[in-house]
């Protein structure tokens, strides 16, 4: 039998579809978790890991902290010291922010539309939704407050049971006040007590829980020694069963609190006033056993005086403890108002007010407590009136999240929908106008954003008019001198045009103008003269490219507009139509005081302008870093060195400690402003180190066709090599960014009040002391969720474009 | 002889010398690449530069739009001589296309975009007659459809015949070629010799580095071999692969065919 080996198989096998792989989620474990033993350890030991951390951390979240230094301070970790009277024209730099979010996501990201959507709802539904359920299904957890002629110590203070207190309620509200008997009948029940105490009720409840641990202690202990006899191996030694002994000597139990304090038998009468007319919404009721209970109805929302005395035995130190319901802790704080309309017709406008809140839903009320023979009757405040005892789930859903929830919801509700808006306008866009159109309209907003959001925060003075116009001025005068050196080339006159020019933006402000203001001027000129004569090195390489006729009418109108908006402030000001001692002006937008900008917000603005400003002069030095020029290349290295072999603290320090220092005037340059010089100045010289990374990272052979094609080498740079390299070093610009925004903390050092800043703040408030760790645990959601973001566009901007389909 | 026939070798009469070199030398560092290259090349002229690596074909090429510089002798392109002014170099780069063996295309930008770049921006053409001939050029090359691609998404062949339309873009009147099949597929090798010829057809002056011994034999006017920085022999494809004179030669393509 003969084989032939040479086959040939003319029928086509068909495709199939590839085996199906999946074969269940055990089967996924096994292969992906447990493969093998050391798999096994590590998953396990990992999972425990994260279980204890989130366990741990939801436990103290929910039964430790104290949520009303964050619910407290919102506004100060959001805008903290701002002007709140310009606080609109930050919500409105958010808006505007958020409706580009929506336009962007519209536009570029439209995959996790959907997504997001149910991201929306889900916050809106929480915002909105579940703090009206949680107030109506769960009730607020008890009130306790002590009645009695009693005077008690703890430590060096003394005090007694208040005879009144004033509070807030609404209308239809009801107050019922009823003497505790579960809680008394005995000490444990005493030392289970949990809900708002005032002071002496505190202050059995301590003595009850220190009572009831130590007689734990001394059961535990005898216990001990009974066993240590009963045992064939003794538990102590000789010396140490003394010892112990001599302890259990000294652990005399006092005797039961409640029958220290002889609870509840007293009679208690009480009554609740009305906080303006100071008149009683009933007769007084007396209680004399737990049967009783006093109601009253809340006829009108503000003020109320509870009044509780102890009325027999008349002389001797009883104290009763009253449950309570409908009367809340509070909180005082110094709030902005812009208008408000007292009772009494009078009108608030602009200024700080009292503001008396009601922690458990936001209550708010700026009328001041009442007053009882001119003396100010002390209100339910939160510092007095805390929470002891256990706090279950539902009790921290009643008394915190709900409040911080209802918070919240206004502002976020309002960003949300406008996202939405921006989201919708994108969809018209694309309908009516067409993608790419819309797309070009989004670019145009993302560019427009920036300035945009500055003038919105900083407001706009007479000055910062001027120097804006100096500074396009200075733009334009290098487009000019580029011109002139098209136009003529590298001849004696055009360099002498330069000299001449040059000094006269440098000089002439200096001799002429010396009332204009501004010590920095010689400075800022040194910044023209180097583009300028840059600007002139390029335009002469360009010399004959274009006719002479062709580049005239660019000189004469770029020298027009040189001129008007260099010699429009001057004239300006020196005849007296603008007036620019006025730093505060209400011309336009009003100047914020930028050393108020504090919170949330300056961290965005140092962030923002923080990386807008160190990109292109990253670019820059980068660039320099590789130019053939000596001089600007060992400029370049220099400052990258410099600014990379010192920290970043260090550099903040210099900008707000020796500045000054070197310049009287530069202490006129709010600290907030130095600060964000101090971050451009750090970042830019890490961006170059970046960026030269991708620039060696593109083969020679583009630089190679290109120059074969006739590119210039500012083409190669701009065209070719520059946006190869960017796309490179994506991952790495975003995660500098990244570090830039987490490292605006640091200002807080150099004593700016940033998000960091303010939790150091908010802890010396007395009202706070001790919440560093609520500050903390919420600046880093706020700082994770901005972070995750940036590190979310990132990898967008790499997956799009060419990115998916790089090939060198 | 037909009409067509006849055009063809009209549009391939070998016009004035467009290129001259005269005793032109270069070094890298201590190694001396070209040693007194003389060679003049004609208008319409195709020449095949062929030899064993590192005999200084593609120096003496790039030497040509100063991708290398030179260190003596002139060079001399379409009456301008090649010196270190700036102006010169640009205007030389202007008139000379260039292919190379890695195509180096522009891989952050599309096809289209890749050709219409460098008339835009040096020779100032409005976008939208860039767009309009790069057009013809990629019909030209045979891939109008690939236009708004980028090239990591074409194949190789592709991409080179891009490159080769990116040149013409310029509308250059010489074309240097470097080795510009060496790193495609055999396949893809026979879709780009298409173009060049094509293109050789056409009138263009061209220089090609090349191993393709078949497209010298049909395409090339003057077959240069060149060994340790010499040119060693030249002449027409007949003389050159029938009748080699010089030893050197002779073993090169015992060797290479």
């Amino acid at each position: 039998m003969t084989q032939d080996k040479s086959n040939v198989y003319f029928d086509d096998i068909p495709s199939r579809p590839a085996p199906v792989t999946e074969r269940g989620i055990i089967a996924w474990m096994r292969e992906n978790l447990f493969r093998t033993a050391f798999d096994t350890i590590l998953t396990l030991g990992g999972l425990t890991l994260v279980i204890i951390t989130i366990v741990s951390s939801i436990r103290w979240a929910v039964t430790g902290a104290n949520w009303y230094a964050i619910i407290f301070n919102f506004r100060s970790f959001m805008v903290g010291r701002y002007e709140p009277e310009l606080e609109w024209r930050v919500a409105l730099a958010a808006i505007l922010v958020m409706f580009f979010a929506g336009m962007a996501i519209r536009v570029w990201v439209n995959q996790i539309a959907r997504l997001l959507l149910g991201v929306i709802a889900f916050l809106l539904l929480m915002v909105l939704v579940v703090p009206q359920i949680i107030y109506s299904t769960i009730d607020v957890p008890p009130n306790y407050f002590s009645v009695g002629n009693i005077t008690m110590t703890s430590g060096q203070d003394t005090f007694s049971p208040l005879p009144r207190v004033s509070f807030l309620a609404k209308s239809g509200e009801i107050v019922t006040l009823q003497l505790a008997s579960e809680q008394i009948k005995s000490d444990d029940a005493l030392a289970n007590l949990h809900g708002f105490m005032d002071l002496p009720t505190r202050q059995l409840w301590n003595e009850a829980v220190d009572r009831v641990e130590l007689i734990a202690e001394r059961n535990e202990l005898e216990d001990l020694l009974a066993r240590d006899l009963t045992e064939p191996i003794p538990i102590f030694t000789a010396e140490q069963r003394e010892y112990q002994l001599e302890q259990l000597e000294r652990m005399t139990i006092p005797d039961p609190i409640i029958e220290q304090y002889d609870l509840n038998n007293i009679v208690v009468q009480v009554n609740v006033l009305d906080g303006s007319t100071l008149q009683p919404l009933g007769e007084p009721v007396t209680l004399t056993s737990p049967e009783d209970i006093a109601t009253f109805t809340i006829p009108a929302d503000g003020w109320y005086i509870l009044e509780k005395v102890q009325v027999s035995p008349e002389d001797t130190d009883g104290i009763a403890l009253l449950t309570v319901t409908g009367v809340h802790p509070m909180l005082r704080s110094l709030s902005f108002t812009n208008y408000l309309e007292t009772e009494d017709g009078q009108v608030i406008e602009n200024q700080f007010v009292d503001t008396y809140v009601r922690m458990l839903d936001d209550y708010r009320v700026v009328r001041a407590v009442p007053q009882i023979d001119g003396e100010e009757v002390p209100f339910v405040v939160i510092t007095q009136h805390q929470y002891r005892g256990t706090r279950d789930l539902q009790t921290y859903l009643r008394i915190y999240a709900a409040p911080f929830l209802q918070r919240i919801s206004g502002g976020l509700t309002i960003l949300l929908l406008v996202g939405v808006a921006g989201y919708g306008v994108a969809y018209l866009l694309q309908r009516t106008r067409g993608e790419k159109t819309t797309s070009q309209y989004s670019a145009w907003y993302l560019i427009a954003l920036p300035p945009v959001i500055w003038i919105l925060v900083a407001g706009v003075s007479v000055k910062g008019v001027l120097n804006i116009s100096l500074v396009l001025a200075a733009v334009t005068f290098v487009v000019f001198i580029y011109y002139i050196g098209m136009a003529y080339g590298r001849t004696y006159q055009t360099i002498a045009t330069l000299i001449i020019g040059s000094f006269f933006m440098m000089g002439v402000p200096l001799i002429v103008f010396d009332g204009y203001g501004y010590g920095l001027l010689a400075l800022f000129n040194l910044f023209i003269w180097l583009p300028a004569s840059i600007g002139f090195l390029a335009g002469s390489s360009q010399f004959g490219v274009r006719e002479i006729q062709e580049i005239r009418p660019m000189l004469l109108i770029t020298g027009g507009i040189m001129l008007v908006l260099f010699l429009a402030p001057a004239i300006l000001t020196t005849s007296g139509i603008l007036d620019t001692n006025q730093t505060y002006s209400d011309w336009f937008l009003r100047t914020s005081n930028q050393r108020n900008w504090s919170g949330l917000l300056l961290t965005m603005m140092l962030t923002i302008f923080g990386i807008i400003a160190a990109f292109p002069l990253g670019i820059g030095l980068a660039l320099g870093r590789r130019s053939n020029l000596p001089a600007i290349k060992y400029i370049c290295v220099l400052y990258i060195e410099l600014i990379r072999g010192s920290p970043f603290i260090t550099v903040l320090f210099f900008m707000q400690l020796l500045i000054p220092l070197i310049n009287a005037d530069f202490a006129d340059i709010p600290n907030s402003i130095r600060a964000l010089i101090g971050v451009i100045m750090f970042s830019a010289a890490y961006l170059a180190e970046n960026v030269r990374g991708g620039l060696q990272a593109i083969p020679p052979g583009q630089a190679e066709a290109a120059r074969a094609l006739g590119l210039s080498g500012w083409q190669i740079t701009m065209f070719i090599t520059l946006p190869q390299a960017l796309r490179i070093v994506i991952p790495a610009l975003v995660g500098q960014f990244i570090s830039l925004f987490k490292d605006t903390s640091l200002v807080a050092i150099v004593g700016l009040i940033d998000l960091t800043g303010f939790v150091n703040t908010m802890v010396i408030q007395t009202e706070f002391i001790g919440t560093r760790a609520e500050g903390l645990f919420f600046i880093t959601l706020i700082y994770f969720v901005f972070s995750y973001l940036m590190g979310y566009v990132s990898r967008l901007l790499e997956a799009s474009g060419s990115g998916s389909t790089r090939k060198l | 002889m037909t009409e067509e026939q006849k055009t063809q070798q009209d549009s391939h009469q070998i016009g004035p010398p467009i290129i001259i070199c005269n005793k032109v030398n270069k070094w890298f560092g201590d190694f001396h690449v070209l040693k007194d290259i003389t060679l003049e090349v004609g208008e319409r002229e195709v020449v095949v530069v062929i030899g064993p690596s590192g005999s200084g074909k593609s120096t003496l090429i790039r030497c040509m739009n100063r991708l290398e510089e030179h260190q003596e002798g002139d060079i001399i392109i379409d009456g301008i001589r090649m010196g270190n002014d700036i102006r010169n170099i640009a205007s030389i780069r202007r008139e000379i296309g260039m292919v190379f063996q890695q195509f180096n295309l522009f891989p952050h930008l599309t096809v289209l975009q890749n050709i219409i770049l460098a008339p835009m921006q040096v020779r100032r053409m409005p976008r939208a007659a860039a767009e309009k001939r790069a057009m013809e050029l990629l019909e030209r090359v045979g891939i109008p459809e690939q236009a708004n691609k980028y090239p990591g998404q074409l194949s190789g062949g592709q991409q080179q015949r891009v490159a080769i339309a990116r040149a013409l873009a310029m509308g250059p009147k010489i074309m240097l070629f470097d080795e510009p099949t060496s790193a495609l597929d055999p396949e893809m090798i026979k879709e780009v010799l298409d173009v060049m010829k094509e293109l050789a057809r056409s009138g263009m002056t061209m220089i090609v580095v090349t191993h393709e011994m078949g497209f010298a034999r049909e395409v090339a006017d003057r077959v240069i071999f060149m060994d340790s920085g010499r040119i060693v022999e030249t002449g027409t494809p007949e003389h050159f692969f029938v009748n080699p004179q010089h030893d050197r030669t002779k073993l090169f393509l015992s060797q290479i065919l």
